[in-house]
């Protein structure tokens, strides 16, 4: 084996026989991918066609280790990767262009042909792709060299070229930096192997591939400085989790790209979107219910290739809708990625799928659409982990623990989603189910359903507008009892009493009902919502009853899916925030500040009842302050504290919109004439 | 100086211990977003004040004085409003050192969430205090909510409804 001294040559057969099968594979797919990665960038007249193939081909490769079976190998792509390896060759000048991207093909070729042909073709190959792969960088970064000095404006940060353009030192760095990295592979998966005692059909974990591919500069340029302040979590940091909260992370830092996917406007790769939504619905359920499910993945293998397939009918260079396959490409890989990881819930593979899901965003298409978005998910991912860890202790999770649906399907943007980032107004919808409400203790989830009843009460007079006051005042009634139940946690003698006014109520309008319209139903829908969360204070309550009435909460909205959307989020914001509020107790109170928060705490929709606001409500606020007492200076920081209120409530700020002083000794009266006549 | 040809307006009350009142109109930034928070902003407050209000120390005023509606100030105010050029000075102290504050709130703002939370902490902290060290009450209906601060608010108000204005 080559000795620590000897690292500047390449490995021998023999240094590469050391290893086991699969981490030969692995080992020559890393080199392919060192040498394929950043022709991307490079090679920009390159065929799409091969391009697409050489993907396909490390992909596969990738895949056939992490899995330890090369059964999954698209059929066709030894005769494609064939293809491209001659149309290259017979193409080839001895422009050094030529001669990297022939190498690059040889790389990956050889990475490839380890996977397939392991009967016959051992350390051989591997070596072929480690070769070729020095072989490419070294070509490429004498070119860069070369274009540095005619053109001086190339990005060459991959092989730190920038400060000499000389041909010969650009080549040699380049091998060094290649050949050292290439080596750090070998001796971790040796060291692995061994330590591990892998055989010759251990799959290699994912994890592996998950490493940077470079210690020294990264490899893409297209990373800028944003990207640049991604911080991937620690894996001791996930490894304090859960088991199933692993996998509710997974689901959730995939969801979010799933969910980007599904609203990607490519109308062709509908099939292929379907099959990684579905395959991504298994984890997220796998988080829920403990069960792992039938987790074969033909029909992902297949939705990958399909993608693969339709890279090839791109013949030109590369064009936008390209760019998005390739998108697509990664979050597929990291969909598979999300399988593996759900089904052994190990640290290592947890953090291979996040790591794979921020480099999906980092393809040039995430990043031509946000550029902050790699950035905008690791830090997402951050504050999953600490949701989770969080939930995690004050819950008392253990392993077996299975994570609560809205968990795993809350707001997936605690921050702001990136820039124009597709689907993110609409992943707040969904309602927390039957279940999740009932985890809530018992006044928490009073509280819930007063809100519930609080925010659909306008609708109730907008509905109905024959409505009289008393039937207005006996609605507010029965969602105050409901409140105030809630903050003072206890049962409240007169709720029996709302809630038969509001049976009463309902019936005199149904009685008056020719022929019922639905502006009319809905309205008396209202009335039982709020006559439900009345009842519900009570130890007898109907709770049970009422989670069916969360559908006829949503029947009640005016009926477009904008604001049916607004609606649950805004309950869905209640759920979680509550659940955040709760303490272990089961009889606790409500904070009363809960039930200042606003409403409609991502917009009230448009033309909701009462959102017009009326000239009372729209009257500043005076303030009066004895000047004798308050200094200019007092004033200015009373009214700053006042506006960190309004701030801690989701105000903005308060703005001055008028000074005066007030004296009431120039409320004059004369009190006779003075001197002369009058 | 008071012109001597016009007298003071009641007994027990002279010009020179008469109590002046700065009065600050404020609303929110986004006026929409202040219509919809104004009165969780009132309730807040008061709830704020209730905490703040050691009842023993008798810092609160008498409970008389809460029915007063704060539309009376605003048809007192054109009355008590004093010329522009002695309150130039106040209103640019005031608004030149709010200005500031808002200044170093939104820099809390833009450090982060964490700490943004922090500062309005502290803030809130620090108007409970100043709440506790003085009288303060809440009047008006609700929509019409006027806020009065300082130890002579009482003599204040007394003033006012000794000369019909409220």
């Amino acid at each position: 084996m080559a000795t620590k001294q000897d690292r500047t040559l390449p490995p021998t057969v023999e240094d590469l026989g050391l290893l086991t099968r699969w981490a030969r594979v692995a080992f020559a797919v890393r080199c392919a991918l060192r040498a394929l990665s950043p022709i991307k960038d490079y090679w920009t007249d390159s065929p799409l066609g091969h391009l697409i193939i050489l993907d396909r081909a490390a992909e596969a490769a990738r895949v056939a280790a992490e899995l330890g079976s090369e059964q999954h190998l698209p059929p066709n792509l030894v005769q494609e990767i064939n293809g491209v390896v001659a149309a290259q060759r017979s193409s080839a000048s001895n422009s050094r262009h030529a001669l990297a991207t022939l190498h690059t093909v040889l790389s990956v070729a050889s990475a490839f042909r380890t996977t397939v042909y392991q009967h016959i073709a051992g350390p051989d190959d591997a070596s072929w792709a480690f070769d070729a792969g020095v072989n490419s960088a070294a070509a490429r970064g004498e070119q860069a060299a070369y274009q540095e000095a005619k053109q001086n404006h190339l990005d060459l940060n991959a092989y730190r070229v920038w400060d000499d353009s000389d041909p010969e030192t650009a080549r040699r760095l380049a091998t060094e930096t290649a050949t050292a990295s290439m080596w750090k592979d070998f001796d971790r998966l040796l060291d692995q192997a061994t330590a591990e005692q892998w055989t010759d059909n251990t799959p290699v974990p994912a994890s592996f591939f998950a490493l940077p591919l470079s210690s020294e500069e990264p490899i893409h340029s297209v990373e800028d400085s944003q990207t640049a302040a991604i911080a991937i979590p620690d894996e001791r940091d996930i490894a304090q989790l859960p088991r199933l909260a692993r996998v509710a992370l997974v689901a959730r830092a995939t969801r979010r790209l799933t969910n980007w996917i599904r609203s990607h406007p490519s109308g062709p790769i509908d099939p292929y979107r379907l099959a990684l939504d579905a395959h991504h619905s298994r984890v997220e359920e796998a988080a829920i219910t403990g069960l792992l499910m039938d987790f074969a993945t033909p029909n992902l293998d297949d939705a990958v290739h399909a993608i693969g397939e339709m890279y090839r009918s791109f013949h030109g260079t590369r064009s936008e809708q390209a760019n998005a396959l390739e998108t697509i490409a990664a979050v597929a890989a990291c969909i598979r990625a999300a399988v593996q990881a759900t089904k052994t819930q190990s640290a290592s593979d947890t953090l291979a799928v996040l790591v794979r899901a921020v480099d999906a965003m980092k393809t040039r298409h995430a990043l031509s659409l946000s550029p902050t978005a790699p950035a905008a998910l690791a830090a997402e991912i951050s504050n999953d982990i600490r949701m989770l860890r969080r939930l995690a202790d004050t819950q008392h999770w253990n392993d077996r623990s299975r994570i609560p649906e809205w968990v795993v399907y809350q707001s997936l943007w605690a921050n702001e989603a990136p820039d124009g980032w597709p689907g993110a107004a609409a992943e707040r919808k969904a309602f927390p189910g039957e279940p999740d409400l009932a985890s809530l203790p018992r006044w928490y989830r009073i509280a819930f359903w007063a809100r519930c009843a609080r925010r659909i009460q306008p609708l109730f007079k907008a509905l109905r507008p024959e409505s009289t006051p008393d039937e207005e005042a006996t609605i507010e009634r029965a969602v105050s009892i409901t409140e105030e139940a809630a903050k003072t946690a206890h049962e409240p003698q007169d709720a029996e009493q709302a809630a038969a006014a509001i049976r009463n109520l309902v019936q005199d309008a149904t009685n008056a009902f020719k022929s019922p319209s639905a502006p009319e139903v809905r309205a008396i829908t209202v009335a039982h919502v709020a006559e439900a969360a009345v009842l519900s204070t009570q130890s007898s309550g109907k709770s049970i009853a009422f989670g069916g009435d969360a559908v006829a909460i949503a029947a009640a909205s005016p009926g477009d899916q904008k604001t049916k959307d607004g609606l649950l989020a805004a309950m869905r914001h209640d759920f979680e925030r509550l659940y955040s509020l709760a303490t272990s107790s089961t009889d606790d109170a409500v904070p009363a500040s809960f039930f200042d928060e606003p409403l409609w705490p991502y917009g009230e929709p448009e033309r909701w009842p009462g959102s017009q606001p009326d000239a009372l409500e729209m009257k500043p606020i005076s303030i009066y302050f004895d000047a004798n007492e308050f200094t200019p200076q007092d004033v200015a920081g009373f009214i700053k504290r006042l506006s960190a209120l309004y701030q801690s409530i989701g105000g903005d700020e308060l703005v001055i919109e008028d000074i005066e002083l007030l004296d009431p000794a120039l409320v004059l009266e004369p009190v006779g004439p003075v001197g002369g006549d009058a | 100086m008071s012109d001597p040809n016009l007298s003071t307006y009641g007994d027990g009350c002279n010009e020179a211990d008469s109590p002046k009142m700065i009065r600050v109109d404020v609303s929110g930034k986004d006026p929409r977003l202040f219509a919809k928070l104004r009165r969780t902003l009132i309730q807040s407050f008061n709830r704020v004040l209730d905490l703040s209000i050691d009842r023993t120390q008798g810092t609160t005023v008498n409970d008389e004085l809460k029915d007063i509606a704060s539309a009376a100030f605003d048809a007192a105010k054109a009355k008590l409003a004093m010329p522009v050029v002695q309150v130039e000075e106040i209103q640019a102290n005031i608004e030149k050192t709010y200005a500031e504050a808002r200044v170093a709130l939104t820099i809390a703002r833009k450090q982060g969430a964490e700490a943004h939370a922090q500062v309005i902490d502290n803030e809130l902290k620090q108007l409970r205090l100043s709440l506790a060290a003085t009288k303060a009450m809440l009047v008006g209906e609700s929509g019409e909510e006027a806020i009065l601060l300082g130890k002579q608010i009482d003599e204040f108000v007394r003033m006012l409804k000794e000369l019909n204005l409220v």
